[in-house]
């Protein structure tokens, strides 16, 4: 092991790169870590992360039954949208949350331990990608329901779900930064994303009056769910994946790891 | 082969107070634009300043000092928690580091998770936890325990298990800061008969205490820290010359060439 001062600011992108090859490096130690932050949540309940799924599941009936009379939509058509809305939603918004508390909440290993900083954000997308996986049965069970069969759209759907990961890895290492230095920032997402999923179409379809809306035409939370929601309702990827998230993602991590690089020293005295 | 080498290492921590790790705090500073000294108020503290230090095996390093002199921020640093400021910190070997012994543990979770749990973070592999599981869990004594939530225990058996599980790691170098005493007598004295042959095994020890008869009993060197300046590394029988001197400037790096 060998740490030295900033040498220069080249010099500081090996490290940078270090930290994030050790983070892959140690996925095992990751990965327990998110196992045992999801044994030691539901400690004691016998149903365990099957609550998130019933959760869900709940709002979903009551949403898409609710809406559909409200609305006037077929609940056909309704309440798969809102079911594959709601459940990526949950995946997206609690990773960029608990995202964010990723270092304030591993401050104890990251004051004692060499542990590269990015490995807790990984610990926090695997306990969420475990929680997800809980939630597949819903998705499941609302295509087979309404007889939704995507074939190969399953495979867009994926490659959706791998493209909202990556993204959400840069979001959480910058939103981790930002709360470790500045404590309001956790308040600050929650409020901010509770406001995006009312603004954007996940659990309400959006109408024809709204399609130059920015709400509906430049929503790249709105586009993130749709690039897995589109493929397994309709069997097609939507453009918006290319034009906007592939971007995001490129430009996202780019700006994330110049950020990282001139705060990853600093973390440790935040926290 | 194991070795420790430090050069020129400094290190400053920011001050931070909680108020001005908020945001608005922060907006207004910006907003305002340094009628208050901007960020030059908020100031750091010189933690570590230019120390140096090469061990190598067989080296049984005590550090002493005053509190705040530094002695555990550059244990730390060893451990690679902070990354220098300045210098270098190259460590070559195994570490095992009995800094916090509750690091890692999650009190929900059940003695034999906890010693999984910590045998990762402290850098063993799933096998290698699985081979020592059986000799932590006989030597922590704690039995039918073990498949209970560690928040049943009393203090004293989690420092057990703590104890057991960070003390199984094998390690070319062993880190500590203050030497660790827990549990009852029976517990106690096999505690020191393992601590004393990890000492045995480790090729470097470095252990800050404020205990000078212990020191003299496990260190064969000692440094004094102050304000975050080193002394030069002394014979550990020098021990009394080197806290007799003056705090100040007498450590300071220049006054090596005794």
């Amino acid at each position: 092991m060998r740490l030295s001062g900033r040498r220069s600011y080249i010099s500081e992108f090996s490290e940078t790169g270090r930290d994030l090859s050790e983070t892959f490096a140690k996925f095992p130690l990751a990965f327990s870590l998110a196992m045992q932050d999801i044994l030691s949540r539901y400690r004691g309940s016998i149903l365990g992360p099957w609550w998130i799924t019933i959760m869900t599941m709940t709002l979903v009936l009551g949403i898409g039954i609710n809406y559909s009379a409200l609305l006037h939509q077929k609940v056909d058509q309704l309440l798969p949208f809102v079911a594959l809305g709601l459940v990526f939603w949950g995946f997206l918004s609690v990773s960029i949350s608990e995202g964010g508390d990723a270092f304030i909440g591993g401050a104890a290993m990251i004051k004692q331990s060499a542990i590269p900083l990015p490995l807790f954000i990984l610990r926090s997308l695997i306990r969420n990608f475990i929680n997800l996986a809980h939630q597949i049965v819903i998705v499941a069970a609302v295509l087979l329901w309404f007889h939704i069969f995507p074939g190969l759209g399953v495979l867009w759907a994926l490659a959706g779900l791998a493209l909202l990961i990556i993204n959400l890895g840069w979001i959480g290492l910058m939103l981790a930064m930002a709360s470790a230095r500045f404590r309001d920032m956790p308040q600050i997402i929650a409020a901010v994303l509770q406001l995006v999923f009312f603004l954007s179409p996940i659990f309400w379809t959006p109408p024809p009056s709204l399609a130059n809306s920015p709400l509906v035409a430049a929503n790249p939370f709105y586009f993130s769910i749709e690039s897995i929601r589109q493929p397994l309702l309709h069997g097609v990827m939507p453009m918006e994946t290319a034009t906007f998230l592939i971007p995001i993602a490129l430009v996202g991590w780019t700006a994330t790891i110049l950020i990282y690089n001139q705060t990853r020293r600093r973390v440790v005295h935040y926290l | 082969m194991a070795s420790i080498s430090v050069r020129d290492l400094s290190l400053f921590f920011p001050i931070i107070g909680a108020d001005s790790q908020s945001l608005k705090r922060y907006l207004k500073q910006v907003a305002i634009g340094g009628r208050l000294g901007g960020k030059d108020q908020q100031g750091s503290l010189a933690a570590l300043r230019d120390v140096s230090l090469e061990l190598g095996p067989g080296d049984r390093l005590g550090l002493v000092g005053n509190n705040g002199s530094g002695k555990t921020t550059l244990l730390r640093c060893m451990a690679g928690a902070y990354a220098p400021d300045k210098g270098e910190v190259e460590v070559i070997g195994r570490i095992a580091s009995l800094l916090d012994l509750t690091m890692g543990i999650d009190p929900s979770a059940t003695g034999l998770e906890n010693i999984r749990l910590r045998g990762l973070v402290a850098g063993l592999t799933p096998r290698e936890i699985g081979a020592k599981t059986e000799e932590i869990a006989e030597f922590s004594g704690l039995g039918p325990f073990l498949a209970m939530p560690m928040k049943a225990y009393s203090s004293g058996m989690q420092a057990r298990l703590a104890f057991a599980t960070a003390t199984s790691v094998e390690a070319e170098i062993l880190l500590m800061d203050e030497w660790i005493a827990v549990g009852d007598s029976d517990f106690r004295l096999q505690a020191q008969a393992r601590l004393t042959s990890l000492l045995e095994q480790a090729h470097i020890l470095v252990i800050a205490s404020h205990d000078s008869t212990l020191l003299r009993s496990i260190c064969n060197k000692v440094m004094r820290m102050d304000h975050g300046l080193a002394s030069e590394i002394v014979p550990i029988d020098q021990i009394d010359e080197l806290m007799a001197r003056p705090s100040g400037s007498s450590l300071a790096p220049s006054a090596q060439g005794e």
